[in-house]
């Protein structure tokens, strides 16, 4: 059907994967999401392994952003961040995955906002995945290290609002 | 079309392009898919890539990173709504993205995708979002600056039919939950607050 007004044309789709989609058949949802949590979790050794890595790149990349060229350094650091943050949650370490969140928060406040690199707040950050990585944090999720958690939230808050308002005191010209 | 509530959705048999350069974030979302019965998915790391596949084999839903490269997965999703020889014009597109930012979802918004997924990705919003597609399918829009789904998405309501529209229809509420920091937690963090400012 198409309803045509001027320069406006409306279609019904009705695509193939909507209609095998909803054919009877296939693995129940319960199952489903069942069966999908057992694949997530025969990746996770790949995963941790992974986030590893990207963990050393981004340890890299932060001591180029302090001493060499920037943009460049900030770029890498931010896509370590980002990397984390898409699969750290994935795989059960939500710990992980909030302080890779708060990075990327904070590095395209950096990008976007053009703040000053705030270094004391990324430094900070960097310690608490460091920790994260480690016993007896591993792992771990975000609830259960309250004031950590409550803490790095509102420092990437202050970054956000750098913005508006710079904070010498906080923030670090390159 | 309204779906039950909670239903199962049937992928076994059809084909899922994954087009992201992160191979960890792909080997996820295909290990969900799996999982959920599909025994029939690509992955590909660049849109010159995923080009190939849409030519020579038949795909039925893709999945786009905004920053596959070369070009942008936003920019290649337009060109496949954009050209009106396409097989794939009217094919469903998620985008996924950790970059939840207003204007990354405005953007994928405008490029004809039919839905954002955040990443970090869990098997639950996979298999929502999925089911989403699968049993509302939207109107296609064509105008001098748009080909895609209609952009005008109806709110699914409040709780007890009570929505902004006559036809909105109800959405299921998790119960409350108490506060994730205790009182304590709260005021030491004030008082740290207070102290560092006054500082």
């Amino acid at each position: 059907m198409t309803n045509k007004r001027s320069a406006h044309k409306e279609y019904d789709v009705d695509h193939n994967f909507g209609r095998l989609a909803r054919s009877p058949g296939g693995v129940s949802r319960e199952a489903a999401l069942q069966r999908a949590a057992a694949e997530v979790e025969r990746l996770k050794p790949q995963v941790t392994e992974h986030i590893r890595q990207e963990f050393k790149r981004l340890e890299a990349a932060l001591r180029s952003a302090r001493s060499g060229d920037q943009p460049a350094a900030i770029a890498e650091a931010y896509a370590a961040s980002q990397n984390l943050r898409d699969v750290a949650e994935s795989v059960g370490y939500s710990l992980i995955g909030l302080i890779a969140t708060n990075l990327c928060t904070i590095f395209e406040a950096v990008e976007t906002a053009r703040i000053a690199y705030p270094a004391a707040i990324i430094d900070c950050h960097f310690k608490a995945l460091h920790l994260s990585l480690s016993d007896p944090y591993h792992g771990k999720k975000p609830h259960e290290f309250p004031e950590l958690s409550a803490g790095l939230a509102q420092l990437a808050q202050i970054a956000k609002e750098t913005t508006a308002d710079p904070d010498p005191a906080l923030s670090k010209k390159s | 079309m309204l779906a039950a509530r909670n239903p199962s959705i049937n992928i076994t048999g059809l084909s899922f392009l994954l087009a992201d350069p992160n191979p960890h974030s792909t080997a996820i979302i295909h290990g969900i898919l799996r999982g959920f019965g599909a025994n029939r998915v690509v992955e590909v790391r660049n849109n010159r890539d995923a080009v190939q596949v849409l030519t020579e084999q038949k795909i039925d839903l893709m999945m786009v990173d905004p920053t596959l490269p070369k070009g942008g997965g936003l920019a290649f999703i337009r060109s496949l709504r954009q050209d009106p020889n396409s097989p794939c014009r009217t094919m469903p597109i998620l985008i996924i993205t950790g970059d939840t930012r207003t204007s990354m979802v405005k953007a994928a918004r405008d490029c004809g995708a039919n839905m954002v997924i955040a990443k970090p990705m869990s098997p639950a919003s996979l298999y929502e979002r999925l089911t989403w597609v699968a049993f509302h399918p939207r109107k296609f829009i064509e105008t001098a600056t748009y080909f895609g789904p209609d952009r005008r998405f109806k709110i699914e309501g409040l709780p007890n039919g009570k929505g902004r529209r006559a036809g909105d229809s109800q959405i299921e509420i998790k119960a409350e939950e108490g506060p994730t920091l205790s009182q304590n937690d709260i005021d030491s963090l004030l008082a740290e607050a207070r102290v560092g400012g006054a500082a």
